[in-house]
């Protein structure tokens, strides 16, 4: 069966500045990954990691200097823009921002109803009816659809967005941080919803965040991206329980999570900011906040290497958690 | 300030657009705006039908009438030193200065927003072009220009020939004179709109919800119609509002120098003119166009900003 | 001792000719030295309350009433002129967006002068260059020489943090007050920031009010956590009793819709419906009652603040379990 979502070894370069003062920066760096049907793939990582970038190039938002973006079996780089807008029925995009996502000037209705006017599916008062579906699927009232975005909450707006998302009923979703704009207590809601849509309609997600507890909620795998490289890729559960990279350990120390409630967790504080991609470090893009880095990581970039069945991991001395970490 | 936000007073809480019956709710909170608006209609109105309604023409001489004042036998507004009918005069004069708005603000919308939404949406060398032109029409000397334009065009009516000559000619026996005027409409005021439309499409198509619709498969007219436009009915508005007076204000100059309107054509500029000639014996007979003039300016003006609020969002209730 | 006492305290917008009340009569005190956690979602009046403090409030906000006394002395009552003294002196300030809160035009020492100028005016030029020096290695800043030359733009978002919370610390303030101020952070910089005004706290004895909405945050930093909701306080608790058993049905939802890293995985987050209320449209009685699971009829009044052992809370429910 075909993967909902194929990538391969994507590269995506921006100029920067200009005349002789103009440069290249490579937000991503040659990245792979695959997203099984129904399937979701975490991918996590802070500012300047590239993960918006790949999920951007993975819709075709954003051109790919590189590499192969394959959905549902059918390549997308280089498709003609017709190619393309079938395509969006396949594949759709949930923002960060509920706020700027939605176009302040529409009703709720013209929102939801947008890709249906797009795609021409069905007669007006057909479309009308899957608005009114769509909005009771997020669990939002009937009577929204005549509304304006701005008298919705933020949480009820990223309901909004994730109805417009589904109104052509993709087989895969990409949400770029989709809870991390909302109130605390608003984001469980939001990620239960996200998860029940997947069990009703068998969805595919490639689920961006940079929050590894929130991840390890709703993700079957977890891709950890550093600096536009995937650094460590296994299933979640794994990932969390046994990290090997030793960003994604000092990542997951860092996670806010409620205390007092099971292991104590070694805490691992970061020195320094992640570097810029503009002047990328040599070698291992970690090594100038990694505890174990030696010479080596300094000049020789460690190969993401499967050292367990499904659990890859770029280090050259990747954390053996049963000896160094409680 | 982030700690406002917090406070739940901004953000989600103020609305960040309006529905268009909302936009006339808060429009007529606002009684200045709402009163000047249909003091206007009522002008404007009053002077396209007065043709019905008075019994002189503007260009009917009486010569046992000449310079009476307001108020007295000759008329509500008297007469000028040649006895015409001076309401008659102001009637119609409003009509060109409203003539001059009209093709002034149809300018900015079929070239201006046009131009605008072109450059902001493709960007490259096509932006590149029209903003380098835009650049430069602020640069030149506005009026000389207009002066320049005016007199050549007006010689070319008068005493040219050829094919140019004749579409000029039959163009302003259509326009009564107006011609030049309309023709330094053409080339000046797509200008300020072009910029402000670019600027406005520009800033809405880095928003996300442009990324949104381009990710639901939406082509290049989806967007630039629904998405861009819609967001920019507001400072459009607000452009075209504050553009008539400056439109009124060229037909005024330019007729005032005699290359507007054809004699004896009244406009309101050239009847300020013929006034100020007499204004130490019969200061009425150039004040009441500079009254009419400087009221429908301030009208306008009153509208407009009252228009700005009602379709500012952040301003309460559009006080 | 008690050494900040806010008491009663309302704060009211002006919106559309009315008046919202967005902080509805808070109490608490802070103890020298102690470090307390201010916890809400958005409009819980929690920033409202710290700018209330430093009477920093927007033109729109206004104190109603309460009082706020800094060692005794009435905050509200004092001429400007001495407010000007108290802050950044012996209370300061750190926001959450580092890049605004400084000045683009200045250098980072330019700023850090600038309020040892205000408050210590006499030292010799070396002095106060040793002085912004000494601050800038206690912020944890690596070539503290070369970074005093900076603008801000030139700094990283962690670093730049670093360097408002280094002039905050330039008046020696008693009291330190810190909105959201590792939001604008990443996660790995996130924790860095906590500890270091966790360090700061203990080596200088510096009071200090974190404010922020994530109650992961505030675990290893605060002695005790003070919960508001729709402007008033809900549950006001040493931090170690607050996360092992919180009293508050919000505080225990809060807690439990934190994702945990480790025990058992959930198909289903614990979440709390609805969403916070608008401050202009409060439900009457409790105001978590429309979302709370454990709303009675009783729930129909207001609920006042009870202290019951070494927390206070606004519940009534709260001890009967």
């Amino acid at each position: 069966m075909d993967d909902a979502l194929r990538i391969d070894d994507l590269v995506k370069e921006y100029p920067i500045g200009s005349g002789r003062r103009r440069s290249i920066v490579r937000a991503v760096d040659g990245v792979s990954l695959r997203v099984r049907r129904g399937e979701t793939l975490a991918l996590v990582g802070e500012s300047g990691s590239g993960k918006t970038t790949t999920a951007l190039c993975a819709l075709a938002l954003e051109r790919p200097t590189s590499g192969e973006v394959w959905i549902d079996g059918r390549e997308v780089t280089g498709m003609s823009p017709k190619e393309l807008r079938s395509l969006r029925r396949q594949a759709q995009y949930i923002f960060q921002d509920p706020f700027a996502s939605l176009n302040p000037r529409m009703s709720v209705r013209e929102i939801v109803r947008e890709p249906l006017d797009i795609h021409r599916v069905g007669d007006s008062a057909g479309r009308d009816a899957r608005v009114a579906e769509l909005l009771g699927l997020v669990g939002l009232a009937g009577d929204a659809a005549a509304r304006s975005p701005h008298q919705f909450s933020g949480g009820q707006r990223q309901r909004i967005g994730i109805a417009r998302a589904l109104a052509l009923s993709p087989g895969l979703l990409v949400c770029d941080e989709p809870v991390s704009a909302l109130d605390v207590s608003v984001q469980a809601q939001v990620i239960n919803l996200l998860m029940d849509l997947q069990d009703e309609h068998d969805l595919a997600y490639l689920f961006i965040a940079h929050d590894l507890a929130v991840v390890r909620q709703i993700a079957h795998r977890v891709a950890v991206m550093y600096l536009g490289r995937i650094v460590e890729e296994g299933a979640a559960d794994e990932i969390c329980a046994k990290p090997r990279h030793p960003y994604t350990v000092a990542l997951m120390s860092a996670a806010p999570a409620r205390p007092g409630r099971g292991v104590h967790r070694e805490r691992i504080v970061l020195t320094g900011d992640p570097p810029s991609p503009i002047d990328p470090p040599s070698g291992c893009a970690f090594h100038t906040r990694c505890w174990k880095a030696a010479d080596t990581c300094r000049t020789v970039r460690p190969p993401l290497i499967e050292l367990d069945p499904g659990h890859a991991v770029a280090c050259h001395f990747p954390v053996r958690r049963d000896t160094e970490l409680g | 300030m982030s700690s406002i936000e917090s406070a739940g007073l901004s953000a989600g809480r103020v609305p960040a657009t309006l529905a268009p019956i909302e936009i006339a709710r808060r429009f007529s909170h606002r009684r200045i705006a709402l009163v000047s608006a249909a003091l206007l209609v009522l002008i404007v109105v009053l002077a396209f039908s007065s043709d019905l309604w008075l019994t002189r023409d503007y260009a009917d001489q009486d010569p046992l009438v000449r310079n009476q004042p307001p108020l007295g036998d000759a008329g509500l507004l008297g007469t000028d030193q040649l006895g015409r009918d001076l309401l008659a005069r102001l009637m119609f004069g409003i009509r060109l200065s409203v003539a001059a708005a009209a093709f002034g603000v149809l300018v900015q919308l079929a070239v201006g927003v046009p131009l605008g939404l072109l450059a902001g949406y493709r960007g490259g060398w096509i932006d590149s072009v029209a903003m380098r032109s835009v650049d430069v029409m602020l640069a030149v000397p506005g009026l000389l220009i207009a002066l320049l334009i005016g007199m050549n065009i007006k010689e070319q009516v008068a005493s040219g020939s050829g094919a140019v000559a004749d579409v000029l000619r039959s163009i302003d026996r259509l326009t009564a004179g107006l011609t030049p005027v309309f023709v330094v409409l053409v080339v000046f005021f797509w200008v300020s709109m072009a910029r402000i439309v670019r600027g406005e499409t520009r800033v809405v198509m880095a928003r996300d919800f442009v990324r949104a619709a381009r990710g639901l498969g939406a082509g290049p007219f989806r967007i630039v119609v629904h998405h861009v436009l819609r967001n920019c009915i507001a400072p459009i508005t607000v452009s075209v509002a504050l553009l008539i007076p400056v439109t009124m204000l060229t037909e005024a100059a330019m007729s005032l120098v005699g290359v507007g309107v054809d004699p004896p054509r009244p406009s309101l500029g050239v009847m300020i003119y013929e006034g100020a000639q007499q204004i130490n014996s019969f200061p009425y007979q150039t004040l009441v166009p500079s009254i009419t003039f400087a009221a429908v300016v301030l009208l306008v003006g009153f509208v407009g900003d009252g228009l700005r609020a009602a379709l500012d969002p952040t301003t309460e209730q559009g006080r | 001792m008690d050494q900040l006492v806010v008491s009663d305290l309302v704060v009211e917008f002006a919106r559309a000719g009315h008046r919202v009340p967005v902080v509805r009569g808070v109490s608490f005190t802070l103890e020298r030295g102690r470090r307390v956690a201010v916890v809400g979602e958005s409009g819980s009046g929690k920033s409202v309350t710290a700018l209330a403090v430093t009477r920093l409030l927007p033109p729109t906000a206004s104190i109603r009433s309460g009082s706020i006394s800094l060692d005794g002395s009435d905050l509200l009552g004092l001429p400007e002129r001495s407010m000007e003294d108290i802050r950044g002196g012996r209370v300061a300030m750190v926001f959450q967006d580092a890049l605004t809160a400084l000045d683009p035009l200045f250098t980072i020492e330019q700023q850090i002068q600038a309020v040892l100028d205000r408050h210590a005016p006499r030292a010799s030029r070396q002095a106060r260059h040793d002085e912004c020096l000494e601050l800038m290695r206690a912020v944890g800043i690596s070539d503290p020489e070369r970074r005093l030359r900076a603008y801000p733009h030139e700094l990283s978002g962690g670093m730049r943090q670093r360097a408002l919370i280094a002039t905050a610390l330039a008046g020696d303030p008693e009291v330190l007050i810190a909105d959201e101020p590792t939001t604008a952070l990443d996660v790995t910089v996130q924790a860095q920031i906590v500890d270091l005004l966790r360090r700061l706290s203990d080596e200088r004895g510096m009071a200090v009010i974190l404010i922020t909405h994530d109650l992961g945050v505030v675990a290893d930093f605060a002695d005790r956590v003070v919960v508001m909701y729709a402007g008033r306080i809900v549950e006001d608790a040493p931090a170690d009793e607050l996360f092992e058993s919180p009293a508050h049905p919000y505080s225990a939802a809060l807690l439990d819709s934190l994702p945990s890293l480790d025990g058992p995985r959930m198909r289903r987050l614990p979440s709390i419906g609805g969403a916070p209320p608008d401050p202009a449209a409060l439900p009457a009685g409790c105001s978590f009652a429309p979302r709370c699971a454990r709303a009675t009829g009783e729930c129909d009044s207001e609920p006042v603040l009870v202290t019951i052992g070494a927390r206070r809370v606004a519940c009534h429910h709260a001890g009967t379990a």
